[in-house]
């Protein structure tokens, strides 16, 4: 069944003074980037806000802010006119202190989105991140491709399979953004903005 | 002067009778058009398991011999027991070899995509190849956001087609073709796409030692 809820508490959530946690997904969910993100919620005590690149996509049952980002001019970026838009958003409407990926382009994969994000804001990429934990210390402790590692503070994580929390998804109301809301100029998304153009040649696989 | 100009366009200097003699010679103004894309060849990332090549490394390297135009340019990263893969390298295409140096023998994803990227601003290259594993996927990503270049991880074909550097990729339920519009190009050429090495044991090649930073 699906619940249609208001987003009364997106603007509480924006406004936040604690850990706030953004998560970037697609016209499907990534059940391991949504599960990190749950993950992160609980051990910070923050607030995550679901940032869907694609307004057909659904948002998180305990999603405190969800954005769709809705507009035509959007369509056909590739991963570096996808990293400009979800750093704006960022930038602009939810400064946040972790970016979980879960989505890309089609040419590229979400660690190539997790690097351009970590780039635009000065954050450290984590790849293939397939536990986190909270340390003594107040860090964050993480496990990729087998090793453990340590994160401080402002990370952009992109995520391999693990074990995640389950996470609810459902259609939320959400706040609708389009490139004015933004504030992104026409040259820095779409196929303008874009360094590849991704033709289709026919052809089922 | 232009066409039909009888010397009073306001174009021709003044006072003076402009003829084809003024005229810049033939390719003098696409020789001077400072916008011209010169990044030329192609940068391959080779990957070592304890010592040896990685299982990808014969085939990416063959495949950077086959696609361009211009020299192969590789770096490995390792210590002295990477000096013995040397001739192993050359024999697959390699013109210059860069070995990247550093006491530290860990991998350090950002250190080593810096150190990665100073060599491709250095070499100019056109295609910075990465082979289809954990390591190259995530310095793929890296130097292409340090670039800000284009990126398709897990092609197949990638080819120069007059100047335009061309790969496919696979998107699940069909087939894309990935026009890079600007170079560099990086590319994760997918392991399955690979072709056959081509080995020629007496090819040589020039090797660069170059200590890097790892400082992150």
């Amino acid at each position: 069944m699906i619940t249609i809820k208001n987003e009364s508490d997106t603007t509480e959530a924006e406004s936040y003074e604690g850990v706030r946690i953004l998560l970037l997904t697609g016209s499907e969910m990534d059940p391991n980037a949504a599960g990190a993100a749950l993950k992160l919620k609980r051990i910070t005590e923050g607030k995550v806000a679901v940032a869907i690149l694609d307004p057909s996509g659904e948002s998180l049952k305990d999603a405190d802010a969800t954005y769709y980002l809705d507009d035509p001019d959007f369509a056909d970026s590739d991963c570096r006119a996808t990293g400009r838009i979800a750093s704006v958003l960022i930038k602009r409407i939810f400064p946040c202190d972790y970016v979980v990926c879960g989505t890309s382009s089609r040419e590229g994969t979400s660690s190539s989105l997790a690097a351009r994000i970590a780039k635009a804001h000065d954050m450290v990429p984590v790849f293939n991140v397939s536990a986190i934990d909270r340390s003594d210390d107040g860090s964050l402790r993480i496990i990729r491709n087998n090793e453990e590692e340590s994160v401080t503070w402002k990370a952009v994580f992109s995520v391999s399979e693990g074990d995640w929390p389950e996470a609810a998804v459902e259609s939320r109301e959400g706040r609708h953004l389009n490139r004015i809301d933004i504030g992104l100029g026409v040259y820095s998304m779409g196929i303008k903005g874009s360094k590849v153009r991704i033709v289709e040649v026919g052809g089922d696989v | 002067m232009s066409e039909g100009c009888s010397g009073s366009c306001g174009t021709c200097p003044s006072g003076s009778t402009c003829d084809s003699t003024d005229r810049l010679p033939p390719g003098m103004l696409e020789h001077y058009n400072v916008s011209a894309d010169t990044r030329k060849g192609v940068l391959v990332f080779i990957q070592t398991e304890e010592g040896s090549l990685d299982d990808s490394a014969a085939g990416i390297l063959t495949l950077a011999r086959n696609i361009s135009d211009d020299r192969v340019f590789a770096t490995v990263f390792g210590g002295i027991e990477v000096k013995e893969l040397f001739g192993e390298i050359f024999s697959f295409g390699v013109d210059t070899l860069y070995h990247m140096r550093n006491r530290d023998r860990g991998y350090r994803p950002r250190s080593w995509a810096r150190a990665f990227m100073d060599v491709a601003e250095r070499v100019n290259a056109a295609v910075l190849l990465f082979p289809d594993t954990c390591i190259g996927e995530e310095l793929a990503a890296l130097c292409a956001a340090e670039a800000d270049a284009g990126i398709c991880v897990r092609c197949t074909d990638p080819k120069m087609d007059n100047g335009m550097i061309i790969a496919r990729k696979d998107l699940g339920t069909r087939i894309a073709e990935v026009r890079f519009m600007y170079r560099p190009a990086v590319m994760v050429p997918s392991a399955e796409g690979l072709p056959a090495p081509v080995s020629d044991p007496d090819r040589k090649g020039t090797v660069i030692n170059r200590p890097f930073n790892m400082e992150e």
